[in-house]
């Protein structure tokens, strides 16, 4: 049986955690369009295959990080993170779901998305990076928009999500 | 970094998912005592409702939540720990809600609602809680109450509830 040291496993849960954060930001990169943000995710050599996006994850950033007037909002949020870790390598499959206001023919469309990545990881300089990302599509879901933004309890919350580096999160993060 | 301080960042990530899974059970059992152990008393929030201090807000919460709503389920996900030193970190993290409201007519509405909270955490006496949390709001739909009781739901004979009730309190998963 090949006994793990302390350090091993140490450095597994350590490894792990900084995974889920990785994911956590490239949920941040995404619903922001943080360009510089996702540029720092990836490795150099990293290959996507996420819908219209094949190959070089460059295009991918570039086209994710690019305004798009028919897509108002993005919230993707994951969970069910499962990570192997070998050395300075790992794999992953990470459950997501996005819903984003588009607007469709003049019309404010609710989309929601459900999926997993499936990805590839790679350590550089003791960062964390996308080597790999595979999107696999589960189920979606459209329903004309039903939002509420002035009135009632919600109107009351006035902090709000932006698709740009207005968003509340940079107050605390800064840039 | 020493290993013992490698363990020791380890760990601290993992009380502060800890706090934040205490606050969902706080919010959504009602549970005020609960609710203001996961902040320290001169904390802050920003959410809306409620801008001030973190106790102040508390003891405005749980009466407004139960005033207000019907239900009331908090999910997180999608968290962003970034430990500044070891007693300070930021945190960014998504929260997928689901509330259920009464209009002044007994009309039943359903709002998801996607929302994210960002985080000052400070750790004192060696306990992680919120120096400051604010409420972000991304999305929210109101669609009609569809929640039934009767067919296949009839089955479910553990309903969640606000209050010491709830089976987890007395399974002790809540203090």
């Amino acid at each position: 049986m090949n006994q793990k040291s302390d350090l091993e496993i140490l450095e597994q849960v350590e490894a792990k955690q900084a995974l889920h954060s990785l994911n956590a930001r490239f949920a941040r990169a995404l619903d922001r369009m943080d360009r510089c943000l996702m540029v720092s995710l990836w490795t150099d050599d990293a290959e996507v295959d996420c819908g219209a996006h094949q190959g070089s994850a460059k295009g991918f950033v570039v086209a994710v990080t690019t305004a798009d007037a028919a897509l108002e909002r993005s919230f993707t949020s994951v969970s069910n993170e499962y990570f192997e870790v070998t050395g300075n390598t790992a794999i992953g499959e990470v459950y997501m779901i996005n819903v984003s206001t588009v607007i469709e023919d003049g019309n404010k469309v609710d989309r929601l998305i459900g999926g997993r990545y499936l990805d590839s990881y790679r350590q550089e300089d003791g960062q964390w990076k996308i080597a790999q990302r595979i999107f696999v599509h589960d189920w979606n879901m459209s329903h004309a928009t039903t939002a509420v933004w002035d009135e009632g309890l919600f109107g009351l919350i006035t902090l709000r999500g932006k698709r740009d580096q207005t968003d509340p999160v940079y107050a605390l993060l800064g840039e | 970094m020493s290993l013992s301080k490698r363990i020791q960042a380890v760990a601290d990530h993992q009380a502060i998912l800890d706090q934040m899974a205490r606050y969902c059970q706080a919010v959504d059992r009602c549970d005020l005592d609960l609710l203001k152990s996961t902040f320290h008393p001169d904390g802050v929030v920003d959410f809306g409702i409620f801008a001030g201090n973190a106790w102040d807000f508390c003891d405005y919460d749980i009466p407004f939540i139960e005033d207000n709503l019907v239900m009331g389920w908090h999910r997180f996900a999608t968290i962003d720990i970034q430990l500044q030193s070891e007693t300070r970190a930021l945190a960014e993290s998504y929260m997928l809600g689901n509330a259920a409201a009464s209009f002044p007519d007994g009309q039943l509405i359903n709002c998801p609602d996607n929302m994210r909270y960002l985080d000052v955490w400070e750790k004192r006496d060696g306990v992680w809680r919120m120096y400051s949390r604010d409420l972000v709001m991304d999305w929210n739909a109101c669609w009609p109450y569809s929640g039934r009781s009767d067919g296949v739901f009839a089955a479910y004979q553990r309903q969640g509830c606000r209050g010491r009730e709830d089976i987890a309190y007395q399974l002790k998963l809540v203090p």
